[in-house]
């Protein structure tokens, strides 16, 4: 998990070189930047980057825009930083930046959507309308019907499953990242998980996945939970 | 209705899944799997979910990202004050103007949104990293810790203790009781202790092994800079060791869930730590409050330090820079002596003549003889006691304990020729200190010289032990006591190269007698000291003469008010011959 210690001011003091060490904490390098150790920065970018680039995409599902959000999110964390208090663990408050950051997007893009459809009936375009509602169907593989079934959750549902189930989180750090409640966490990701359990049934019977009760941007009604 | 009970379900067996379900709701779960085989496959359905999403492949990593994030980050970096126009005479003076007060705004906005956070972070970079040669004394001092590790900050964590050698003598600095600061150099058991053990009994968390790791790293750079000898081989301790570690081990404690806190406490237990941990089932505070905490803890680079020589605990500020103290370790390596030489000059300290008092070497060969040789069921007991007050406010015990009790009253077989010996006994040296709040710079020749006036006030004890045979010898066989010379001087201290010179004879500095004691189950004799003229019952010489009082359990010590003292006219009256000898009834 922890990368390689990135190079550093090693040259002016050779006690630094097990200071920057992979083992350090997130909260001892937070303090490094804040008393001015800038090169603290990239070794927590070395260690948050995938990670982040994998909540993002497992919440957008959207490479083409993956590095750009990225990017965004660590320039935000970097702007941040100075002012970081400590009330909550670093990655918890990297993850939260990330999370808004694409609720923010997802915000954008459901307006966007919804200008399309417009554009679309406009237009009577009803290819362009299959294609925004679903996703690619990509190889038979487990992981890659995992995805779009995630792809098919409610956001509010999503996310709290992707915090859970792949990055590890617990339901306490789930909502601080969400702000929201501990039982509403416990609650969503319950419901999110009979979501996909309900999305992945065919898929384990040998068929495809269906797309009943889907919205129009392709996620999943609550009604699939009962 | 059947909705909303579904989706209880639902909730339950996911959070079962989480093991996050209370008991009562666990049971009620676990007994309708029981019964229910529908239930359980919706719950290993929820599983198979789980499982699945857990087994998601990363996406490929782009390595690429950094060099783009750079570039933007460096755009990002503006001065705080842009460089002043050389056009125009006023614009110059202006620019300042506006960059002072743009400083001045700056630190008071970085002060009150970042209260204490900003400054500690600050010191504890300065003190790693500024280059700043500041020596003590004109003379080099270098760290006598300066290859410490995490586990030796582990184990002082747990036990306080500092190895100074190999053979188990330690350093503790601690706090009494009474909040004084107490330096002891002795033995101390300690067990041997590793981190990966103890994290392994503790079952640590890798996100708690960080915070720990980070805590010990901390903890290891604090203690390098608190323990230093210079050139002369003065020691020189920072007596805020002597709550770090209690501190480093709350703050490991803190990062602790609950049961593991159980875990640690009857881990303490069973090492014979001196702590306990509270056991209360509270969530841990965030392990970034715990590294805050410890970080705002971190001692300021200009600090007060106890400095330990052969003449004696005076306190002083030292000016501590770790980066030039290691490049002068390193530059000039050869002209210092190893480490172990120094350990060895510095525990042993001579106060008097061959009498050795301090000396924590249970490893020479003569040193073992005489322990088996006065092996001696007693506890310890404080053999020198003496509190001082400095100039500026700091009240300082030096304390001489001793494993076996000396032999005092000398008896028949070793008092031979008048005068007594005692003998060498390994002993614990411990020096009690209170500190003022604040305390003033001062040169070398000011301060605490406890060790000076310890020697002066040992040699008072051996000679007062001298003359109470004297007295003895007197009351046992109807001789006349023997004339005590009188003082030349009044309490002062000998100044000089050393106070520990060798067979240096010396006279106690006020006149007194000396007789067996009325008390003497508590005390076997008293000292009787006249009125002295010109020196006022709050004078030194009279502290002085109080602070023996606390010398022992063997001297009482009586200061008379006036001439007319009928103790006095009695005491320097020829007892009776039918006085038993000792008996202490000739005193009213």
């Amino acid at each position: 998990m922890d990368p390689q210690a990135p190079p550093t001011t090693q040259a002016e003091n050779p006690r630094q070189a097990t200071d920057t060490a992979g083992d350090l904490s997130d909260d001892f390098l937070v303090m490094k930047f804040q008393a001015g150790d800038r090169n603290a920065f990239r070794i927590l970018f070395d260690r948050y980057r995938e990670r982040v680039r994998n909540v993002v995409y497992n919440i957008l599902h959207d490479v083409s825009a993956l590095d750009d959000m990225a990017q965004e999110i660590f320039l935000r964390v970097y702007d941040g930083l100075s002012n970081f208090r400590f009330d909550s663990a670093f990655s918890t408050w990297l993850y939260r930046i990330a999370v808004n950051r694409c609720r923010d997007e997802i915000r954008k893009r459901r307006i966007r959507r919804v200008f399309s459809l417009q554009a679309i009936m406009e237009s009577g375009n009803g290819k362009m309308l299959s294609s925004l509602a679903s996703c690619p169907p990509g190889e038979p593989d487990i992981g890659d019907a995992i995805r779009e079934a995630l792809a098919r959750l409610p956001d509010r549902y999503r996310i709290p499953v992707v915090l859970r189930d792949i990055e590890g989180f617990r339901y306490e750090e789930i909502a601080q990242i969400t702000q929201t409640e501990t039982g509403t966490v416990k609650s969503r990701i319950a419901r999110g998980r009979a979501i996909l359990r309900t999305l992945l049934s065919p898929y384990r019977d040998g068929r495809p996945l269906s797309s009943r009760k889907e919205r129009k941007d392709g996620t999943m009604n609550d009604e699939t939970i009962a | 209705m059947k909705r909303l009970r579904d989706q209880k379900i639902v909730e339950l067996l996911s959070a079962y899944l989480d093991d996050s379900l209370p008991m009562e709701d666990r049971r009620f779960l676990e007994r309708r799997l029981k019964e229910e085989p529908e239930l359980l496959g919706s719950l290993e359905n929820l599983r198979s979910v789980r499982d699945a999403l857990s087994r998601v492949r990363p996406i490929p990593p782009n390595d690429g990202m950094w060099a783009k994030l750079s570039s933007q980050l460096v755009d990002r970096e503006k001065p705080l004050v842009s460089e002043p126009s050389v056009r125009g005479g006023l614009l110059v003076p202006a620019a300042v103007v506006v960059g002072a007060l743009v400083f001045v705004a700056s630190m008071v906005y970085i002060f009150t949104r970042h209260g204490g956070i900003i400054p500690a972070i600050t010191e504890t970079r300065d003190r790693v990293r500024t280059v700043y040669v500041e020596t003590f004394g004109g003379e080099w001092i270098m760290p006598l810790y300066r290859k410490t590790t995490r586990d030796h900050a582990l184990r002082f964590a747990l036990f306080g203790t500092l190895d100074l050698d190999e053979q188990g003598t330690t350093l503790h600095v601690k706090r009494t009781q009474r909040n004084k600061l107490r330096i002891d150099l002795g033995k101390a058991p300690t067990a041997a202790l590793t981190r990966d053990a103890f994290f392994r009994q503790l079952e640590i968390t890798p996100r708690q092994r960080a915070t720990i790791d980070t805590l010990l790293e901390l903890a290891r750079a604090r203690i390098e800079t608190g323990v230093l000898m210079d050139k002369d081989r003065s020691l020189l301790i920072d007596p805020d060791l002597a709550t770090l570690n209690v501190d480093l081990l709350a703050s490991i404690a803190s990062t602790l869930e609950p049961a593991q806190r159980v875990r640690f406490d009857r881990y303490l237990d069973g090492l014979g730590v001196a702590y306990g941990i509270s056991t209360e089932s509270k969530l841990p505070p965030a392990s970034p409050r715990v590294l805050l905490q410890y970080a705002s803890a971190m001692p300021a680079r200009d600090r007060r330090f106890v400095v330990l020589d052969r003449d004696g605990a005076l306190v002083r500020r030292v000016t501590v820079n770790m980066d030039s103290i290691q490049r002068a370790v390193t530059a000039f390596a050869s002209s210092f002596p190893s480490i172990a030489n120094r350990i060895e000059n510095i525990r042993n300290v001579y106060l008097m003549g061959d009498t050795t008092v301090i000396d924590m070497s249970r490893t020479s060969a003569a040193r073992r003889t005489v322990t088996e040789e006065r092996a001696d069921p007693e506890p310890a007991r404080i053999l020198f006691r003496k509190n001082f007050i400095s100039p500026s406010g700091e009240a300082v015990s030096v304390i001489i304990e001793d494993a076996e009790r000396p032999p005092f009253p000398p008896s028949p077989e070793r008092s031979t020729s008048g005068s007594h010996e005692l003998i060498v006994r390994p002993a614990r040296l411990s020096i009690e200190m209170e500190l003022a709040d604040d305390i003033a710079d001062r040169s070398a020749g000011e301060g605490i010289q406890a060790f000076r006036f310890a020697a002066e006030h040992y040699r008072s004890l051996i000679r007062l032990r001298r003359t109470y045979e004297d007295a003895a010898r007197y009351y046992e066989r109807g001789r006349t006591l023997p004339r005590l010379p009188r003082p030349d001087t009044a309490a002062r201290p000998r100044r000089g190269p050393s106070v520990f010179p060798g067979n240096e004879s010396f006279s106690m500095p006020f006149e007194h007698q000396v007789f067996p004691s009325p008390e003497r189950d508590m005390f076997p004799f008293e000292l009787v000291v006249p009125p002295i003229p010109g020196f006022p019952r709050d004078s030194s010489l009279h502290r002085m003469l109080e602070s023996l009082r606390g010398m022992g359990d063997s001297i009482k010590i009586r200061i008379l008010e006036k001439e007319g003292d009928r103790k006095y006219r009695r005491s320097t009256r020829p007892p009776d011959e039918s006085t038993p000898a000792r008996s202490g009834k000739d005193t009213p």
